[in-house]
């Protein structure tokens, strides 16, 4: 092998090297983020759900509140 | 109409006969402790409840009491059954990984079945785990007819004591329901069930080869068509039996299945189908008798039930009517019931029940604020569709729900005693208590409660492009669906006319606010009455007392509810089932 030869070769499988190091990083930046985007939708889906869990426990502790209010208000139109 | 289909309602109607005076002596005698066969089993585990809670079997409550007792203890079960419904992925018994159900629906649902109405948004088999289904929503059957029942009993002892401030202990009277009156029913009915064919078991659901593949044709939103080759077929199943008699039995209504009662599983044999339809009417029906067993006035127990059975046959005579007469536009069709088919309007029904079945069960579900159903409301004609809608309008007190019935029905034997009182120019009396300016505010409040919700809740929905925007069929028809959905939620029936798709924020949150009003705010007004009554006097009979006991009594109060129901009502029931039927005859189907 010549040298010209032996640089070509080194030459490719540097290229080859770095061609799989470019998709090893492409590779993890796709899955960072994709987890980080579902991570992040998730996570908004969730925030959002325990918005609406507040909101309807919330309205279930006011009306029995005013259960309560309502009975002192029947006894009152005696 | 067919003399097959007559000789079974009639056997129905005597089987509720057979039942109401053994039903009311064993409710007598578990509510007032007279002692029961079943005491030796079930009085250690009553005190050892009582033990572990810190209840005073003997200490009595004022109306007050009680009711903020029934409040909490409603209030904490439903917050207990939404955080379930809302974990249940990660709850164990949930093999098919069935989601959290969403926030609005699990409230919708929690609501429904702390209310004893099982309005359903949602298909059992597809959205709720075994865990949920068994330890959420059949903990609430039993909890709710329990509370309806001790609230009956609540109301009885305030007509029948005297100079007392007091109407019972709410815990006493709950668990005495659970233990006494539902548990036992349920285990013995449960094997029974099972026995014809109902399913019950915890395993994960089956995939099955079908037959003969299947292909499905859709439409993508670009308009082209997608075919679907259909090789499978997932077959759901479950803890249905156990669930079933409860939901009959203690009047609520929710299936298992979203098909409900006409689903194979959950309602597999006529025999099942009687069962089912006879355990609904028990209790309302025993409730009578206690009522004349415990005021010591028989007869007046029995002119109750009297009024509750005619507009019973009423109305079950106009659904068999209508639905076997069909569907006039079907034109050359034989609609007449021959041996080789059921004739009439058979859309919606089960072939294995048919059209007399399909009327009684109709009938019995919406007289009882049960909402089990056997065939598709929707599908009725639009008389045999009116039925079960003036059933709930009138306030459920056809035999009505578990306690429910009768509490209802007292309100209106209160206004009956008022007008006859008023019409004869003396202090209306009933069973010796005079019937003053508070009783009748509260059962007017009682019943404007109800009917406001329906009407506001319905009149904003067919307006609001949030509320129009769910149904399915235009013009009255479209109408009936929505007055149908609110008047069964807050009746606490629960069945469903079928065709609106509910399962949206505005009609999960608004159905579930018309259960909440519906239920509760009608009930404080009851126990108000009950404590007032309770504290009265009692007055002797005298020649000028309007009698509650015989005919003239019984027609006074089918005359009340239905011009008090007619009156809300009737200009709601034009604009829809009425209109439709005669649009229908001239022609014009929704």
């Amino acid at each position: 092998m010549t040298g010209q030869a032996h640089e070509k070769m080194k030459l490719n499988a540097f290229k080859a090297e770095n061609w799989q190091a470019r998709q090893r990083y492409l590779w993890f930046l796709n899955v960072g983020l994709t987890v980080s985007l579902e991570w992040r939708s998730m996570l908004g889906v969730v925030r959002e759900h325990q918005m609406s869990d507040v909101i309807f426990v919330l309205c279930t502790v006011v009306f029995f509140a005013l259960g309560i209010l309502y009975v002192k208000g029947c006894e009152r139109l005696k | 109409m067919t003399e097959n289909g007559w000789f079974q309602i009639f056997l129905y109607f005597v089987a509720v006969l057979l039942v109401t005076k053994p039903v009311g002596v064993f409710l007598y005698r578990v509510f007032e402790k007279k002692g029961t066969f079943l005491d030796f089993a079930l009085r250690p585990i009553e005190r050892l409840i009582y033990r572990a809670t810190g209840v005073d079997e003997e200490k009595e409550m004022g109306w007050k009491e009680y009711g903020v007792a029934m409040l909490l203890f409603s209030g904490v079960s439903l917050v207990l059954l939404y955080v379930m419904e809302r974990m249940q992925l990660w709850l164990p018994w949930n093999p098919q990984k069935l989601a959290n159900v969403a926030p609005d629906l699990a409230w919708n649902a929690a609501v429904s079945f702390t209310t004893n109405t099982n309005w359903q948004s949602y298909s059992g088999e597809s959205t709720m785990s075994y865990l949920t289904q068994m330890a959420g929503l059949a903990y609430h059957n039993f909890a709710s007819a329990a509370v309806g029942i001790a609230l009956a009993i609540a109301l009885i002892r305030g007509v029948s004591r005297r100079e007392s401030k007091t109407i019972g202990n709410f815990w006493v009277d709950t668990t005495r329901a659970f233990l006494w009156v539902l548990l036992p029913v349920s285990l013995v009915v449960a094997v029974f069930f099972v026995s014809q064919g109902m399913i019950q078991n915890l395993r994960p659901y089956t995939t099955a080869t079908v037959v003969e593949p299947q292909v499905v044709e859709t439409k993508n939103p670009d308009g082209s068509v997608k075919k679907d080759a259909v090789a499978t077929q997932v077959i759901a199943q479950g803890p249905v039996a156990s669930q079933e008699v409860i939901k009959m039995y203690g009047t609520n209504g929710g299936g298992f299945f979203g098909a409900n009662s006409a689903h194979p599983f959950e309602n597999p044999t006529p025999l099942t189908n009687f069962v089912q339809m006879l355990l609904i009417f028990a209790i309302p029906s025993g409730l009578t008798y206690t009522l004349g067993r415990m005021t010591s006035s028989r007869r007046h127990g029995w002119a109750v039930w009297s009024a509750m059975a005619a507009m019973f046959l009423a109305g079950v005579v106009v659904v068999y009517a209508a639905e076997s007469r069909g569907n006039p536009l079907l034109k050359g069709v034989q609609t007449a019931a021959t041996d080789a088919q059921p004739g009439g309007n058979m859309e919606g029904k089960e072939v294995r029940f048919g059209i007399a079945n399909s009327a009684l069960f109709t009938a019995v579900t919406t007289d009882a604020s049960c909402g089990a159903v056997n065939n598709q409301h929707d599908s009725l004609t639009p008389l045999g569709g009116m039925v079960p809608l003036i059933n709930i309008m009138l306030g459920e007190v056809v035999f009505g729900g578990v306690g429910a019935g009768m509490y209802g029905m007292v309100v209106f034997v209160i206004m009956a005693v008022f007008i006859a009182g008023l019409m004869v120019g003396r202090t209306p009396e009933y069973l010796g208590k005079k019937i003053e300016a508070f009783d009748v505010k509260m059962a007017v409040l009682a019943i404007l409660i109800t009917s406001l919700t329906i009407l506001i809740f319905s009149a904003i929905s067919v307006v609001a492009k949030f509320g129009t925007s769910s149904i399915s069929n235009p013009g009255p028809h479209g109408l009936s669906q929505i007055l149908y959905a609110y008047t069964s939620s807050v009746g606490n029936n629960g069945s469903a006319f079928g065709g609106l798709s509910t399962n949206t924020l505005w009609y999960n949150s608004t159905l579930a606010v018309a259960m909440l009003l519906g239920r509760f705010f009608m009930i404080i007004p009851i126990l108000a009455i009950a404590g007032n009554l309770a504290a009265k006097k009692y007055v002797p009979e005298s020649l000028g007392t309007f009698p509650v006991t015989g005919p003239l009594f019984t027609v006074l109060l089918v005359c009340v509810i239905l011009i008090v129901g007619a009156l809300t009502f009737f200009p709601a029931l034009s604009l829809g089932p009425i209109l439709e039927h005669l649009l229908m005859n001239a022609g014009k189907a929704f």
